[in-house]
């Protein structure tokens, strides 16, 4: 026993009277809660209806500083939160802009998608992988090469017109000489008036220059300049080189024109190279310097197609769900350059060519070709000297965009 | 009188903390740690008085706190659970209190803590007695925290301590 023997016996009885009647009536109020449930929950109700008029208060009070500590753990959370939606943003800005870039290329692609071509010929889609950037040079590397039918003298273009030749092929990669190199020269034409000349490339950043063969023919500021399109030449006719903004003399005292390209060599990323349907990897055939005979239909940045003003038209693929000021990506516009009436039938659309649908049109306007072109050069002929005629007695030229117009465009 | 405010003051704080905060403290918990805010508080009321104040004194206020406990729980199994077992720890209290010092910290928290443990073995006895529960479940480190707790406000409220042996030989 541990209780002292020492102390009053009545109280030690008293205490444990009370700690024996205390447990009879715990055990009392279990067994009532246990088997009045209902009852004792309405009981328990009224009673804490008294206890929380007093208790209340008190529980207001002290949550007071409570409360201090939930602002500290709310910043905290917040805190934590908001790394893990900085965290959240920046894969989404990165995720953004990989997406971005790659809607870009889509549309890039869309874009180059919509050039038009006969059925002999094809193109192919290359990505630009690298860029040549001396001072002396303009030269870009792309990915297909060889193995994709790529040979040197092919003929590369991009969205906003030409690019260059094909230089040099590997298996997988190909050297383009850019039209601005130095070492470049394309035949060209004056869209408008038919006036030909070339074409010199002066260097990375710096415009080409045009030189007229007529030397007498004055060069028209804000005319068009394409690829001539002669029967041995090896780029396709009609294929935008780009604007005269100014015209110059050479130390010569020889006109010349300066001329913006179409294309943004700097930021060139897709290109388009234009091949012989025939040709592919395996077989080593050299048919370039023959595609001066065909003509191709080529989309052109909406921003471009102004300085062309030429009649435009947009694509369906394109007035989809793109807004018209949309010309960031240069894939707003399609320019048509008026193509001649029966090669205009033999073109086909390159993304759903159907070569076998589109090859009789190209062939027979190719079978009828030597006979129209004899008239078509004579009937030139006699237009190129009663120009000549009217520039040397000062008469005004032939407006662009007149009937005459029509028919050099379709004789040429 | 200074007894009955101390009393008092415990009681009110105990009840909003245990019963009012508490849930506020388990959100403020780190993971896994909301047990140690478990406390035990209300139980620790009658287990201090005893151990300052004798058995009687002991299971008044564990009466007291039963009833506030229970009424504030407001379900079935809690009031008698909490009388039968407030009060046999608080009368434990006073019987150790006779035989043991408390001047050291260790003794009062191991006294507390074993006190604690009585107090829930009790309540669970009679809970799973009446089917209230099924099993014992037992927060230990809230109980340790809570003795660690009652162990500090020992010495706090130690002005109202009376001598036990010396009261019983008058």
């Amino acid at each position: 026993m541990i209780y002292p023997t020492h102390g009053d016996p009545w109280r030690r009885r008293l205490r444990l009277m009370m700690l024996v009647l205390l447990l009879a009536l715990g055990l009392g109020v279990s067994a009532v809660e246990k088997w009045r449930e209902d009852e004792v929950r309405v009981v328990w109700n009224h009673a804490y209806g008294l206890l929380r008029h007093y208790l209340n208060p008190i529980r207001e009070y002290s949550y007071k500083p409570i409360s201090v500590l939930f602002r500290f753990d709310n910043l905290w959370r917040v805190e934590e939160k908001n790394q893990q939606l900085q965290r959240t943003l920046t894969e989404s800005r990165l995720q953004n802009q990989l997406l971005t870039e790659e809607v870009g290329r889509l549309r890039r692609l869309s874009g180059l998608g919509h050039w038009t071509g006969p059925g002999e010929l094809r193109f192919l889609s290359a990505d630009v992988i690298g860029l040549i950037t001396s001072e002396q040079n303009a030269a870009l590397t792309i990915n297909r090469g060889r193995l994709d039918g790529v040979r040197p003298r092919d003929p590369v273009v991009a969205l906003g017109g030409l690019v260059g030749l094909v230089t040099a092929a590997s298996d997988h990669t190909a050297r383009v000489q850019a039209v601005m190199d130095p070492l470049s020269a394309v035949g060209a034409v004056v869209r408008e008036s038919r006036a030909r000349g070339i074409l010199y490339g002066q260097g990375r950043n710096k415009p080409l220059a045009f030189m007229p063969e007529n030397e007498v023919q004055p060069v028209d500021v804000n005319a068009v300049l394409t690829t001539s399109g002669f029967e041995n030449s090896v780029f396709p006719k009609g294929v935008v080189i780009g604007v005269i903004k100014d015209r110059k003399l050479n130390p010569y005292g020889m006109p010349y024109g300066v001329v913006k390209p179409a294309v943004a060599f700097e930021s060139l990323e897709e290109v388009l190279l234009v091949l012989p349907r025939g040709r592919n990897g395996r077989i080593d055939e050299a048919t370039t310097g023959t595609l001066g005979r065909y003509e191709i239909g080529m989309p052109v940045p909406a921003a471009f197609a102004e300085d062309l003003g030429a009649s435009h038209t947009q694509p369906a693929a394109l007035r989809e769900n793109r807004p018209a000021s949309d010309t960031a990506l240069g894939t707003g516009t399609m320019v048509r350059l008026k193509p001649p009436a029966d090669t205009a039938t033999a073109t086909s659309r390159t993304q759903n060519a159907a070569p076998a649908a589109a090859a009789p049109p190209a062939e027979a306007a190719q079978e009828a070709s030597p006979d129209q072109d004899l008239e078509q050069i004579q009937k030139r002929d006699e237009e190129q000297a009663r120009r000549d005629d009217e520039t040397t007695t000062g008469a005004a030229p032939a407006q662009p965009g007149g009937p005459t117009d029509d028919s050099k465009d379709s004789n040429d | 009188m200074k007894a009955y405010f101390y009393i008092l003051i415990y009681l009110l704080a105990a009840e909003a903390l245990e019963n009012a905060l508490q849930q506020q403290f388990f959100m403020l918990a780190p993971p896994g740690m909301a047990s140690l805010f478990n406390l035990r508080l209300m139980a620790l009321a009658g287990i201090l008085i005893g151990l300052l104040r004798g058995e009687m004194a002991g299971m008044t206020v564990a009466l007291i706190a039963a009833c506030v406990q229970g009424f504030s729980q407001q379900q079935p199994g809690v009031l008698g659970a909490s009388i039968a077992s407030f009060t046999a720890a608080a009368f434990l209290a006073g019987l150790l209190a006779r035989q043991l010092r408390m001047s050291r910290y260790p003794t009062r928290f191991f006294t507390i803590s074993l006190l604690l443990v009585a107090e829930r073995l009790i309540w669970h006895g009679i809970r799973i007695g009446f089917e209230f529960d099924k099993n014992v479940n037992i927060a230990w480190l809230a109980l340790i925290f809570t003795a660690l707790i009652g162990a500090g406000l020992y010495r706090l409220m130690s002005s109202i301590r009376v001598n036990l042996n010396v009261q019983e030989m008058r």
